[in-house]
């Protein structure tokens, strides 16, 4: 063999290669991701599916068999189940609509020139990016009925002390209190962006019609910024639905279980408990509802 | 002294010798060893950690110590211990807690035959000296599975000023609480009387009242609950909390607890002895000085204060066990144990407390006083005796935070009864 034979052939190897890699580049690229979700998501899925259809703890002293669909059965049974089901959407039925509320408002204030609009903005986006764990802290301080801030300025204004989470009435409008104070700013964000993405001519148009304020809002701005609002609003309940650490921190669930949403309850029969089959099987039906929501929404903005 | 009994001496000091010469202590056998050890991040650690060094030069092993907050660290130990992996070696443990999970899974290496052998054990570490009662926790199903190294037993923390300005006299039974708790609810901004209510978290703390009445976990087996010993205990801490404690009583464990008291809102409150450094902190209580310790009172079946237990205990997959052994045997030696002492850990050893270096420097005998009385009689039950302590906790004190809310007690521990023995019954 001649030394440019042996060239060209490696030249005829690489340029073999190349011409692989171009013509499979849609499944090379994505190969990564794919492989990382496979291996993080994927892989941990289906190993929980198959948890939930054991009785299985930790440790062999205490019982582990097949149970088949035991797991949801036990579940759907379970009046603790059912009781952190309806907390869990209680939750979410009073944050989420307040958090888009309050963040359309927001979003609207900060879309106008404002003297120290910078400033502003960061200081708006504060809750946001602490760590939920001291929010969790601070909050239980500042909730504390003896010694917190929150019953002295009650008292101030006149009004009676509450034992805000200590009352097992109050203690998920107590929280859903604070995940609106956490994530309302996000909510703003998103739907800030959809207001400063708007083109000007059909507000121009509407001007020029002599369209109200109201009627400008109604018939233009909302329906230009439905794109926005739904994006924030799968977001939220998809967050607002499985939240779990400002819980955890400041109740762990009670008094009792007043305050035990789904998510806490898995956390209770998992690491307490040490149930991890039927700890499985609760997170499989949280993914769901979490899916259905998830699903359920997108299609309500698809009818539009 | 006769001739034949000198002769039969120094026969037996000769036999005694060359056994010792055969089998004696050194603390240099497992030179060059490593070992991995998880703390949990208590007093106690802070007290022994300075000293390690000091093991690590006399012994020539190597201990690597991993310390986590008590909840990540009981966590960290559970799935390191269910995982099978052999780099554990020795780690903090409450018998009472998870020893019977642990023990019946067959995570824990057994210790009595290190104990007894005097290659590994040297006579100065005398075992007869720790409390009885601390040494029995240790017992899960006939076997020692932990050296005790630090204990909290409960107490009656008590506001000195407030008894004195009221002329309430320190209570020494159930009814007397109950008759001090009444008089000086409402005085001078404070509630008569604080207890745990916060569900599962209160169940350890209800325990000496549920025993002061009579009343067990456990009866054949199966869940005492409802008897009528328990609704009468469960029926009387409810009481207290509804007539005389915090309005959110629900929602308060020893965190919420030592914090009200410290801020001078409650007048008194059965605990763990240990948060005698949470009250007296001069950065952060506001009444240093002004508490006063009393034995946990005495109810129709007598004082029954719990004693919890913090113990050494080794991995049964550890693969230095000689070396583990070492730094545990030192970590509770009479010497370590009067050093935590010296820094206000309660010891688990009778010596310590007795020590004049102790005494000299105690600042509060009467604090001491209690604990060493306590831990000769304490119960070392405050949790069930049970593979699955945490589920039975829960269902507990789900009853009693029903009972604080004004449910019906027998119907609430009945249902306690019911879904504990639902538990129970299915572990092996």
């Amino acid at each position: 063999m001649t030394q440019a034979h042996i060239v060209s052939r490696v030249r005829v190897q690489r340029r073999s290669a190349s011409a692989w890699l171009d013509h499979h580049l849609r499944w090379v690229f994505p190969l990564p991701t794919v492989l990382v979700l496979l291996v993080f998501t994927v892989l941990p899925l289906l190993f929980n599916l198959i948890l939930s259809t054991q009785d299985r703890s930790v440790s062999s002293a205490l019982p582990s068999r097949f149970v088949g669909l035991g797991n949801y059965a036990q579940a759907f049974s379970d009046p603790r189940f059912w009781n952190a089901t309806w907390l869990m959407t209680a939750f979410a039925l009073i944050a989420v609509p307040c958090q888009m509320l309050l963040g359309l408002g927001l979003a609207a204030l900060l879309n106008r020139p404002l003297p120290i609009q910078g400033l502003i903005r960061s200081l708006v986006l504060l809750p946001m990016i602490a760590t939920p764990m001291a929010i969790g802290l601070i909050w239980a301080l500042m909730m504390n009925p003896d010694l917190g801030v929150l019953n002295y300025l009650l008292e101030q204004v006149g009004l009676p002390r509450s034992l805000w989470v200590a009352d097992p009435k109050l203690a998920i409008p107590a929280l859903a209190l604070i995940d609106i104070w956490q994530w309302t700013p996000l909510v703003a964000l998103i739907l800030l962006a959809g207001l400063q993405s708007m083109p000007e001519e059909p507000f121009e148009a509407a001007r020029i019609d002599g369209a109200s304020g109201a009627q400008v809002f109604r018939f233009v701005t909302w329906p230009l910024l439905q794109p926005a609002v739904f994006a924030a609003l799968t977001l939220r309940l998809i967050d607002a639905l499985k939240t779990f650490d400002i819980i955890e921190v400041i109740t762990q669930g009670g008094p009792g279980t007043s305050s035990e949403t789904l998510n806490v309850y898995t956390f209770h029969t998992g690491f307490e408990f040490l149930k991890v089959g039927y700890t499985a099987a609760l997170l499989t039906l949280l993914l769901l509802v979490v899916g259905a929501v998830a699903v359920g929404v997108n299609l309500l903005r698809r009818s539009r | 002294m006769s001739l034949s009994r000198t002769l039969t001496l120094s026969l037996v000091a000769t036999l005694l010798s060359s056994q010792a010469l055969a089998q004696t202590f050194s603390l240099e056998q497992e030179k060059g060893k490593t070992i991995r050890v998880l703390l949990n991040q208590h007093p106690w650690t802070n007290a022994i950690l300075p000293f390690i060094p000091e093991f690590e030069k006399q012994t020539g092993i190597k201990v690597v110590v991993e310390t986590f907050p008590e909840s990540q660290f009981r966590q960290k130990v559970l799935v390191e211990l269910a995982s099978g992996a052999g780099s554990l070696d020795a780690f903090m443990l409450t018998p009472n807690q998870e020893g019977t999970l642990y023990s019946r899974s067959g995570w824990l290496e057994p210790l009595d035959a290190y104990l007894k052998n005097p290659k590994l054990t040297p006579s100065s570490y005398k075992p007869a000296d720790f409390f009885n009662t601390t040494l029995s926790a240790a017992n899960i199903q006939g076997n020692l599975i932990g050296l005790p190294v630090s204990i909290e037993t409960t107490v009656l923390f008590y506001r000195k000023d407030l008894f004195e300005k009221y002329k309430v006299s320190v209570p020494r039974t159930f009814a007397q609480l109950e008759a001090a708790a009444k008089v000086l609810s409402g005085k001078d901004g404070a509630v008569g009387i604080a207890l745990r209510g916060k569900g599962a978290s209160s169940t350890s703390q209800f325990a000496p009242y549920m025993f002061g009445y009579g009343g067990t976990w456990l009866r054949d087996g199966k869940s005492n609950f409802s008897a009528p010993e328990v609704q009468k205990a469960l029926g009387y801490y409810s009481g207290l909390l509804r007539n005389y404690g915090p309005a959110s009583a629900t929602s308060m464990s020893w965190q919420e607890i030592t914090s009200l008291f410290a801020q001078g809102k409650v007048a008194m409150f059965t605990d763990a002895s240990i948060f005698r450094s949470v009250v007296e902190d001069p950065k952060s209580s506001t009444v240093v000085g002004k508490v006063g310790y009393a034995p946990f009172p005495s109810g129709p079946n007598g004082r029954k204060p719990n004693v919890l237990t913090w113990t050494l205990a080794m991995s049964k997959s550890s693969a230095n066990k000689n070396a583990t052994w070492l730094f545990m045997q030192w970590a509770s030696n009479p010497q370590n144990q009067l050093r935590a002492l010296l820094a206000d850990v309660p010891s688990a050893r009778r010596s310590a407390w007795n020590a004049p270096a102790y005494k000299a420097q105690d600042k509060n005998p009467e604090w001491s006083k209690v604990n060493l009385a306590q831990l000769a009689y304490a119960n070392p039950l405050w949790n069930p005796p049970v593979s699955s302590v945490g589920e039975v906790r829960d269902v507990l004190g789900q009853a009693i935070v029903g009972a604080i809310q004004g449910g019906s007690v027998p119907g609430l521990l009945e249902r306690a009864r019911m879904d504990t023995d639902a538990i129970v019954s299915k572990e092996k």
